[in-house]
């Protein structure tokens, strides 16, 4: 599998009125072709600004993009002409939103609303563009009839089909799902997950998954990163992610999940809190929860370290482990 | 739930209709079950079952439209606005949102004063008790003492919705309902908030009404769960049994629809039409027969009663006995 999309040192940073944000801080991270990445991480971790800069969507100020590369097929997205770049956006990079119930326009008819996206892209007639909404409204399980009511007479699940229908109309070769499911209940996110799936693969699209459910990773990502104040921490394959992991935030985050197949009478938590963003660590980031932190980690910033089969962990402990590879 | 166990709470034929535009809205419809002492009881369903509503009512937040809540021994329902106040020193709530459910306006000790003030236990000259008293709260909540005179826009989630918590025990409670107390944060500090509910159950006897639309949550924290669909409760029982033999199909689809953290275990997904449908003016039946793949038209015939399948075990579906039998 090729790369479709490669994140290098990625630097963005937002001027506000308590300080500078450090939001992303050298982050980098590969997308292959035809694969579902996931990306987990809590409030504050930086996965939607990550989304937003491949989607150029960055506002400047206050945000800042210091430094870094997004090359989409070699291209630099970064450092391209406007309408070069907007010709991909949508078109190529495609986006789901968060929250159905705000992404629509409530005064424009949900039909418009996907031919609307056609039009900005293609050049045929409001008819035909007319004729692929409805096309694609089918494909996202609504019926055609519908095309002509207004966001609110539709539930929040087919609210989030109407948004697919938008973001997949033409067939872009990469999705970036910010928690698409998030705001639904159980049995439609399941519905809505499904119908995702069948489309990437049907469109054969790469897809990155932003969530904070692990059951969601599990069951939909081939390759998980997990961020933590503005870098990746660990990145590897689901099964190793699931059964392998090395880095004590990933370590964390899965004992502090109540899980249904299993009994715990207790949880584990990660003591303490998401670090400032404003005032991160100088060492690790994650140094001032991590319970086996050294003098070390708080002064010296860990390089990602390759333990093996692509395995990467940002974490001194990983250099003792089965040195796979040379440090990256 | 053994007779030896002392019933703190219990509810009978409890309703509450709000009148909508468009008719009558069954929030709560004819709900019935006990709780016992130091037990907890989950609420789950999709939003909109009437779970929150079922919290509120039983608190009189709400004022019910038919049935009784006998809570120790005193009907609720039948309280003059002067036992009331009596009662709430007993009854307490944690809401769901930690933004929106604190006063901006004031201070973390002021905040959990508050009910201390409201109920008479410290005259208003003694402030070196009430400040005490207050302190002591924060302790046992986990609030750092140097954020006394803090305001909650200073604060994160976790702390904020210590601060919930907090002003729930000041006054001792018995019993308190948790209207989805951890949906608004992140899972690390989900994990440090339902240990410290735990905590403070044991340590002070309390009993809850734990409302959540999180499967895995619920399963952690209860000793009973209630299943509830627009309105009514499908299903009740031991919370093991319940993720062990679910025997309702909308149960059954519901725990079939949470994504599994193992990335080696295939989800066997029920797939359900649909979504919720009205609970204005709802129609005689079973109201999940729209979405059930076993529904046949005796299902919507009339009312189906919650029967026992087995000892502490009911289920409201007129096919329970065969679903039953079909497991064993």
């Amino acid at each position: 599998m090729s790369d479709i999309l490669k994140i290098e040192d990625l630097v963005i940073q937002y001027d506000t009125d308590s300080g500078c944000v450090h939001a992303l801080n050298g982050l980098s991270l590969t997308l292959r072709e035809g694969e579902t990445l996931g990306l987990v991480g809590e409030t504050g971790a930086g996965k939607t600004t990550l989304a937003r800069s491949i989607m150029g969507l960055i506002q400047c100020p206050p945000g800042k993009i210091v430094s870094g590369k997004i090359l989409y097929r070699g291209e630099d997205l970064l450092t391209m002409k406007e309408k070069h770049r907007q010709s991909i956006r949508g078109k190529e990079i495609s986006m789901i939103f968060q929250d159905p119930m705000t992404s629509l326009n409530p005064v424009t008819t949900v039909g418009d609303q996907i031919a609307e996206a056609v039009m900005a892209h293609e050049k045929i007639g409001k008819k035909q563009a007319w004729e692929k909404a409805l096309e694609m409204l089918e494909t996202v399980g609504i019926s055609r009839e519908r095309a002509s009511d207004y966001p609110h007479q539709f539930s929040g699940g087919m609210k989030q089909r109407v948004i697919i229908a938008i973001a997949l109309v033409l067939n872009p070769k990469i999705l970036l799902a910010d928690e698409p499911t998030t705001a639904l209940d159980v049995t439609i996110q399941v519905q809505v997950l499904d119908t995702i799936q069948a489309l990437r693969k049907k469109l054969d699209m790469s897809m990155i998954l932003i969530t904070h459910d692990l059951g969601i990773v599990a069951q939909t990502c081939e390759q998980v990163a997990i961020i933590y104040g503005g870098e990746v921490v660990e990145y590897a394959d689901v099964f190793t992610i699931f059964e392998n992991r090395m880095h004590p935030y990933t370590q964390g985050l899965f004992n502090s999940i109540p899980k249904l197949n299993e009994d715990v009478n207790r949880l584990v938590p990660i003591e303490g809190l998401m670090p400032d963003p404003t005032n991160l660590p100088t060492g690790c980031k994650f140094c001032t929860r991590c319970q086996h932190a050294t003098d070390r980690c708080r002064e010296e910033h860990p390089e990602m370290i390759d333990v093996g089969n692509g395995h990467l962990v940002r974490c001194f402990r990983a250099e003792n482990t089965n040195a796979g590879g040379e440090q990256k | 739930m053994s007779a030896s166990k002392q019933t703190i709470l219990s509810v009978e034929h409890l309703k509450k209709y709000f009148q909508t535009a468009s008719g009558q809205l069954h929030a709560v419809d004819d709900v019935n079950f006990t709780l016992a002492k130091g037990e907890t009881l989950g609420v789950v369903g999709e939003s909109g079952c009437g779970k929150s509503t079922l919290g509120r009512t039983i608190l009189r937040l709400h004022e019910p439209t038919d049935g009784k809540v006998i809570f120790d021994g005193k009907d609720v329902t039948a309280c003059s606005k002067q036992e009331m106040k009596k009662l709430r020193e007993d009854m307490q709530i944690i809401f769901q949102d930690p933004f929106a459910s604190i006063n901006p306006r004031m201070t973390v000790s002021q905040t959990i004063a508050e009910p201390l003030l409201i109920q008479g236990r410290y005259k208003p000259g003694d402030k070196e008790a009430l400040n005490r008293h207050v302190r002591q709260v924060m302790d046992r909540v986990g609030l750092a003492q140097r954020l006394v005179n803090a305001y909650p826009h200073e604060l994160d989630g976790g702390r904020r919705q210590r601060i919930g918590i907090g002003r729930a025990l000041a006054l001792e409670p018995k019993f308190i309902v948790c209207d989805e107390p951890v949906s608004a944060l992140d899972v690390s500090i989900q994990a440090q908030i339902l240990n410290l509910m735990q905590d403070i159950q044991e340590e002070m006897g309390l009993t809850y009404l734990f409302i959540t639309h999180d499967l895995s949550v619920v399963k952690h924290l209860s000793n009973q769960i209630m299943v509830m669909y627009l309105g009514q409760v499908v299903e009740i029982c031991d919370a093991k049994q319940l993720f062990r033999a679910p025997v309702h199909p909308y149960t059954k689809a519901l725990l079939s629809a949470i994504p599994i953290p193992d990335p080696r275990v295939k989800m066997n997904k029920i797939p359900l039409k649909d979504e919720l449908s009205s609970p204005i003016n709802p129609k005689p039946g079973c109201r999940f027969a729209k979405r059930c793949p076993y529904a046949t038209p005796e299902c919507t015939a009339g009312d189906i009663p919650l029967c026992e399948v087995e000892p502490g075990h009911s289920v409201a579906c007129i096919k329970a006995a065969q679903f039953k039998d079909a497991m064993a």
